[in-house]
């Protein structure tokens, strides 16, 4: 399930797999946010070759995009321990639900409009969207899409279907980083992870190939209503 | 849609890389059912096989960038494995 909605919509499916993880399977936080950043490298795998079979994926955005984002992963990774996120977690429910309904509102840019690659011209924008992106990728083990793909549409004028494209394949660079950090830490432990890459895969190739065929429409709608969800889930989380 | 161009190689990289993590971690699930002790170093195997996939698919984002006379971001393609790479010597230094 977390494969099919990350790959639908270019996340890493990290939004349904923590909660199940920890709500469900009562794994720790921790642990539950390093093997989720685990599932995304493999949804990010699956889900950017089916992107990237259609030419949804703007290379000249991914590859500043993943220097900033995995900097910003190995920081949030390093200070996961030190930070108690309800202050957080509150601000970061507003600007998603902000974000969500700027999505819906958002006319859609036809690829003829797009000249080149938007995000040549926007090195800071880039650099500090993806830095950010990848704290919270670690922090929350959510890969980070639910801050690229927004920013890629909104501030950086790429069509939706782009910034999903292009957002698979950075958060699993993102999720790596974050992953590696982990790793060393003793934080990820490989128990689940059979489990969780064989349906990540699964699902990530179901929701690209749908993802990849979906209207813009449909997708902006879907995309709001997971954002909506997650800031209310995390809104309640930090009131706590 | 189809608003940038495909790479081939990349696609078949990326879906040869796909399945060998899939099978390593078939054959994890399938070692643990006999071996709790070896079944937890072919997860680890995987994990590990996970993580490499990352420089690998960025070499390849490098090779595809110089083959189209973009050294710059061939140049910053390299510099994300050596951001992770710095992660790790970062980590053992502190």
């Amino acid at each position: 399930m977390a494969g099919v909605v990350g790959g639908f919509l270019g996340l890493g499916g990290g939004i349904v797999l923590v909660p199940f993880l920890t709500l469900v399977l009562k794994t720790p936080m921790h642990q539950a946010v390093a093997l989720s950043l685990a599932a995304i490298m493999a949804n990010s795998l699956v889900s950017s070759t089916n992107y990237l079979k259609k030419g949804m994926i703007d290379f000249r955005a991914v590859v500043p995009m993943c220097i900033f984002s995995s900097i910003g992963a190995v920081v949030g990774s390093s200070l996961i321990h030190l930070i108690a996120g309800n202050y957080l977690e509150i601000l970061f429910a507003l600007a998603l639900t902000y974000t969500a309904v700027s999505i819906v509102r958002k006319k859609e840019i036809s690829a003829g409009e797009i000249s080149g690659s938007p995000a040549d011209s926007r090195f800071t924008a880039v650099a500090v969207i993806a830095f950010f992106s990848g704290i919270f990728s670690s922090l929350l083990g959510v890969g980070g899409g639910i801050i690229i793909i927004p920013a890629m549409y909104l501030i950086l004028n790429y069509s939706i279907h782009v910034a999903r494209g292009s957002s698979t394949f950075i958060i699993g660079i993102t999720a790596t980083a974050g992953s590696v950090v982990f790793l060393m830490q003793g934080v990820l432990k490989p128990d689940l992870l059979a489990e969780v890459v064989v349906g990540q895969v699964a699902g990530g190739w179901l929701g690209s190939w749908w993802g990849a065929r979906a209207k813009s429409r449909l997708v902006r709608i879907v995309f709001a209503v997971v954002l909506l969800y997650l800031a209310v889930r995390m809104f309640l989380q930090g009131i706590k | 849609m189809g608003e940038y161009q495909s790479d081939d190689r990349i696609v078949r990289l990326q879906q040869v890389l796909t399945g060998i993590i899939l099978a390593a971690v078939a054959v994890a699930a399938a070692v643990s059912f006999w071996s709790d002790t070896w079944g937890a170093r072919l997860d680890f195997f995987s994990l590990l096989l996970l993580i490499l996939a990352a420089p690998v698919r960025l070499i390849a984002l490098a090779r595809y960038f110089r083959h189209q006379n973009n050294s710059r971001y061939a140049l910053l393609s390299y510099m994300v494995i050596v951001v992770m790479a710095l992660s790790v010597v970062f980590h053992f230094l502190t």
